[in-house]
């Protein structure tokens, strides 16, 4: 073929394919229509099939002449309303136009190619149309003279000839014409009429003859002239319909051109209504061919770019150039402040560019999407199932590259869901579901990747099945699958050579495993997961990034090497100062963890992973050493005295090698599944980075995803987070440590306790009970008033008593201020106020509260908090000693209390609560015994040892905590009904409603003497 | 006296080069070029034969220690001043460092000898043949298996 015959028949091809996408669309739009025929939609379709007849005609392309010429009959009959598009014959449409786009792909084998089979399926649908055909005979005249009657015209023309004008490729018309009335058709008198029919074909019969038709016409006659005649052409019946603006049905296809194959011929035209035909099925049913959903049939090398992205470019190459020059100019004038305008201005424009040249690579999602819609009905049709197939968000844009790679995997995972994951329709009415059963393609755009979605609502995954099928195949062993979760064991069905199917069938199991689907969308910068309910359907979800080559990325350093972290992968930038360090950073074994919010993140060095070594030069020789810093989370010191160093060596820098390491640099990072953090040196800038891709021989390193080449010229490697997770993230490992972490924690969250730190004369700090603290207030000095030895003053509408510590402790006295604070707390449900000279912090610490040291009326005992010796208040000392008169016991009272025999229970594991609570409850006049945990609690009322009439129990405590005994001890038959109470250091309702389900009867807390006594007394009727 | 070229097939350029000690010769054609300035970024982690990478132009090149991939010491430091860069069936580029550029040579096929393996310090899958060039032997490279992974 010359090179003219080659391009042209190129150009044909890449049409041709063009029109086949669209059609198969639109047939299965036209076949979801039914008999309510969109004809718009069918003449599309009609007209593409037409085009790519005239090519291929053109072209000497016989084979597909032929099939779509048969096809244009179908579609010509679907048109006219004479044949109803059911699912057999759309589906024979469909099958021959694969055949077509077989024969286009390989030209080459058009000549040899056998369309028989094609062709005698799509006849047998014509034959059973035509077998009714359109004609309905008007209110024709009789027999005229030497005419013929309109049934006859056929029988007198004889089929010999009929066949002869078909052989040569004619079409044989009869209708009728009324040459009386010419307008009609367009035709200003009967002899134009009469001329345009003789110029375009061959009158083969009339009911009139026509030498009489002739004479009539030209004399004007115009009686009788209604005729009927029998007429050859070449011209198509739509073309020819136009030609006299005749209704179809007013016009009967005696014979129907043929360029090959058998000939047919229409019978006795008979009225009828349009038929539904169902061709015989004498043919064996073939398979659908097995469609691979691509984007093109063979990926061509054209794509559509939309004119206004075109346009976009053109203006911002002008503006290009234009900096251009303006950049030459100033560096010719070596003008700095234009050169960096320039520079701006084209930085600028580079970036748009590259952003609008890429989103001409963008092709809709849709694309590929709507090529499932196939999929879906053939397979269901071979399944016995009913589907549906719901597209959402077919609009997103992806780039082309990515398209045409993920139309292997998404058909995989569509097959999947079809032939395994969705029911017949027996067994989903047998579950009470739908008897069509969904399957959903969904994208959408997230935080800088696109997420595409299968879900289906079919069987589910049982990952207990997996799980097996698994452990089995030897793929996990059972002790790691025990540990497990159930997101975790369903997604070992991306693991290689892995398939729940229990047969492997011919539609989706042919080598192709969910792990190369994984892998596959892995290579395009992605990751899949996959989520599912047993019975109510599974969900692949597959994320990925909006373009391959530039991606925004943070630079960072481990020793003197450069990295990039992709920026789609970035969550935080975490700074952990030297002194946080102890507390922020735990380690359990080999696992690094970070405390961060509520998260413990699992930790990643660079240097340490990578064993980059890094130097130093030593100042004395002036060589380079390598730094063998010690690990970056190893501080043996606490972190107190690290802040104290920082503190000193502010007056002292020390050489290199003592000095502190200075901060930890973490950047915390997600793949989507897993969150972490990256220890680096430094944190740079982020950038803009064209990602290349490494040789071969680097492939195995998964963590890298590329390099890029800095400004400097100097090459930097990107990471690929998956791929750093997946080489040193043990799931397994970090589960565990994190749950050891966690269970620590949670033994040392016990007796907490919330204080306020406070300042009082001579920089002493105090502490109080947070809990019992209603308010603070800051006082001008002025305001407070003094009566005696007695202090207050007007508050709201009232005088307020005021104390102070050393009013009835041997403290020192408050400095002379302008303002003090006012610490508010009740008594006797009245309030009072604790006047001190600062306010410091609130803290939560482990009450080690030293009561031997330094115990004085109003003071507890002592406590090491934030480094300084800190007295822990006894708030109702204080009020007592200043205000005794506020002293709740009274004769009476003590009486009555001195004859209860029984004894008040209080459980405590803090030696220091458990005086102070005996020591207030006795002072109250009530008789206690005391346990340290509940176990202990529990033996005691067991034992029966004493009479117990209350409980106060505190609920964080080893062995067994209060909730559990006070579970246990209302399961004590003479114990089910006493009162127990709980303390606790600071209310929350959380606890409260966990502690009230329990079975205690109320919640207080620790340190509220007065409440606490009230409730004693209220619960053993003491006034 | 005229010098035949002769440019019938047999006759093949090559390039000779020094590998710790060795002198070694790959055939001219499979060359893009040769760098002297190059600044080689280490890659962590990856194979002990692969140097680093280094930017050729905007794009990224493989490059390899011939020395350390031929199995050859030098008890001298090895001056490692060349990267010769190939381009490979897959696009990629991939630079072999070498210690010098020596010489451009013509030979014909007859001037290969089979390599028995003891004759250079080489092992012998990297040696395509054996050929002189005055009074030293040159091995002429197996490029195939250089490359190949593992």
């Amino acid at each position: 073929m010359s090179t003219t015959d080659e391009s042209i028949l190129k150009e044909f091809l890449a049409e041709a394919l063009d029109h086949l996408e669209g059609i198969e669309d639109s047939l299965l739009q036209i076949e979801a229509d039914g008999a309510n025929i969109d004809e718009e939609l069918v003449n599309k379709v009609f007209r593409a099939v037409h085009t790519i007849k005239g090519g291929a005609g053109f072209l000497n392309l016989q084979k597909i002449s032929q099939v779509c010429h048969t096809q244009e009959n179908i579609l010509n009959l679907v048109r006219n309303r004479k044949l109803v598009p059911t699912n057999p014959i759309t589906t024979t449409l469909l099958i021959t136009l694969d055949t077509i786009k077989g024969l286009l792909s390989d030209i080459s084998l058009e000549a040899t190619a056998d369309v028989s089979a094609d062709l005698e399926r799509l006849n047998q649908i014509l034959a059973a149309a035509e077998g009714l055909s359109e004609y309905s005979p008007t209110s024709s005249g009789g027999v005229s003279q030497n005419g013929n009657s309109s049934a006859d015209l056929k029988n007198v023309v004889g089929s010999e000839v009929l066949e002869s004008w078909q052989r040569k490729g004619n079409w044989v018309f009869q209708f009728r014409l009324d040459f009386a009335d010419p307008k009609t058709y367009g035709y200003t008198n009967g002899e134009s009429l009469l001329s345009v029919l003789e110029k375009t074909g061959t009158i083969l019969a009339c009911t009139l003859d026509l030498q009489e038709l002739r004479t009539k016409i030209s004399a004007g006659n115009s009686s009788d002239s209604a005729v009927e005649l029998l007429f050859a052409t070449i011209l198509e019946p739509d073309l020819f319909r136009q030609m006299l603006r005749l209704p179809a049905n007013e016009i009967h296809h005696v014979v129907t051109q043929v360029l090959a194959g058998a000939m047919k011929f229409a019978s006795t035209p008979v009225v009828v209504a349009p038929v539904v035909v169902v061709p015989q099925q004498t043919v064996r049913e073939a398979p659908p061919a097995e469609v691979a959903v691509h984007n093109n049939a063979e990926p061509t090398d054209k794509i559509k770019v939309s004119l206004s992205v075109i346009d976009n470019l053109m203006a911002l190459a002008g503006e290009l150039v234009l900096a251009r020059n303006q950049l030459i100019q100033s560096v010719t004038t070596k003008d700095l402040e234009a050169i960096d305008r320039s520079a701006r201005q084209l930085n600028f424009i580079t970036s748009e560019l590259q952003m609008n040249i890429m989103s001409t690579r963008m092709q809709p999602v849709g694309n590929i999407f709507n090529k499932f819609r196939r999929v879906v009905r053939d397979m269901g049709q071979k399944l016995g199932k009913q589907v549906q197939l719901v597209i959402v968000g077919e609009e997103v844009e992806l780039d082309k590259n990515i398209i045409e790679a993920i139309g292997d995997p998404l058909t995989h995972i569509v097959r999947n869901s079809m032939d395994h994951g969705l029911e017949t329709v027996e067994a989903r009415e047998a579950v009470g579901k739908n008897a069509v059963g969904t399957i959903q393609l969904v994208a959408r755009h997230e935080a800088g990747m696109v997420v595409l979605e299968v879900s289906d609502d079919g069987a589910g995954i049982d990952p207990m099945r997996v799980k097996k099928k698994a452990i089995e195949k030897a793929v996990i062993t059972a002790q790691v699958a025990e540990n497990m979760t159930e997101k975790e064991l369903l997604n070992l069905v991306f693991l290689p050579g892995f398939s729940t199917a229990d047969k492997v069938t011919d539609i989706s199991g042919r080598g192709v495993g969910m792990d190369v689907v994984r892998t596959t969308f892995a290579k395009l910068g992605g990751s899949v997961d996959i989520s599912s309910a047993v019975h109510k359907g599974t969900t692949l979800q597959v994320r990925l990034p909006l373009t391959l080559a530039i991606i925004p990325a943070l630079m960072v350093r481990a020793a003197e090497m450069v990295f990039a972290v992709p920026q789609v992968n970035l969550q935080e930038l975490v700074r952990i100062p030297p002194d946080q360090v102890k507390k922020r950073i735990n380690r359990v074994g080999d696992a690094v963890f970070l405390r961060l919010r509520d998260d413990l993140l699992p930790l990643l060095s660079i240097r340490d992973v990578l064993k980059i070594v890094s130097y130093y030069t030593d100042p004395e020789t002036g060589k380079k050493q390598v730094d063998s810093r010690a690990q970056f989370w190893d501080r043996r010191k606490s972190d107190s005295e690290v802040s104290q160093e920082i503190r000193d060596q502010r007056l002292n820098p020390g050489d290199r090698r003592t000095r502190m390491s200075g901060s930890i640099k973490i950047a915390v990072v997600t793949t989507g599944h897993i969150r972490f953090g990256i220890v680096v040196d430094g944190f740079l800038d982020t950038e803009e980075v064209v990602l290349k891709p490494l040789g071969s021989h680097l492939k195995e390193c998964r963590f890298y995803a590329g390099a890029t080449i800095l400004g400097d010229g100097r090459p930097a490697l990107i990471f690929d987070i998956s791929g750093l997770a997946e080489r040193w993230l043990n799931i397994a490992t970090i589960q565990d440590a994190r749950e050891s972490i966690q269970k620590k924690e949670s033994k040392n969250m016990q007796d907490l306790q919330a204080l306020i730190i406070l300042k009082g004369g001579g920089e002493q700090f105090y502490a109080a009970p947070l809990g019992l603290i209603t308010r603070i207030e800051q006082v001008e000095a002025s305001r407070i008033e003094k009566v005696g030895e007695k202090l207050h003053m007007q508050y709201r509408n009232a005088i307020m008593p005021l104390y102070t510590v050393d009013g009835v402790a041997n403290v020192l006295p408050l400095p002379e201020q302008e303002y003090y604070y006012v610490v508010l707390f009740k008594i006797q449900g009245k309030e009072v106020g604790l006047m001190v000279s600062e306010i410091v912090d609130t803290v939560e610490t482990k009450a080690n509260i030293d009561q031997n040291a330094y115990h004085q009326r109003g003071i507890m005992g002592t406590s090491i908090i934030d480094n300084r010796t800190t007295f822990v208040l006894d708030l109702y000392g204080i009020a007592i000693g200043q205000s005794p008169e506020l002293d709740q016991k009274t004769e009476e009272s003590t009486a009555v209390l001195a004859a209860i025999e029984t004894k008040v229970l209080v459980v405590d594991d803090s030696v220091f609560f458990r005086t102070q609570i005996q020591k207030f409850v006795e002072d109250a006049g009530f008789k206690t015994v005391t346990a340290e945990d509940g176990q202990l609690a529990l033996d005691l009322l067991r034992s029966g040892e004493h009479q117990i009439s209350m409980i106060l129990t505190d609920i964080e405590m080893p062995n067994m905590d209060g909730l559990e005994f006070t579970r246990n001890a209302r399961t004590l038959p003479e114990y089910k009904d006493i009162p127990i109470m709980a303390i606790t250091s600071l209310m929350g309702s959380d606890a409260e409603k966990r502690g009230l389900e329990a079975g205690v009867n109320e919640y207080q807390i620790k340190l509220d003497r007065e409440k606490i006594i009230e409730r004693l007394r209220f619960y053993h009727k003491v006034k | 006296m005229s010098t035949q070229v002769e440019t019938s097939k047999g006759l093949r350029d090559i390039l000779l080069f020094n590998v710790a000690d060795s002198l070694c010769g790959i055939d001219v054609l499979t060359i893009q070029e040769v760098r002297k300035d190059f600044e080689i970024t280490p890659v962590p982690l990856a194979p002990d034969y692969v140097s680093g990478v280094m930017n050729l132009r905007g794009e990224i090149a493989t490059v390899f220690n011939l020395a350390l991939k031929l199995g050859l010491t030098s008890d001298r430091e090895m001056k490692q001043s060349k990267v010769i860069v190939l381009k490979n069936h897959a696009g990629e580029f991939e630079g072999l460092l070498v210690d010098d550029i020596a010489d451009v040579m013509q030979i014909g096929d007859g001037d290969i000898n089979n390599s028995p393996g003891h004759m250079t310090s080489i092992r012998a899958e990297f040696v395509e043949g054996i050929c002189r060039q005055d009074e030293d032997l040159v091995a002429l490279l197996n490029l195939g298996a250089i490359f190949a992974k593992g």
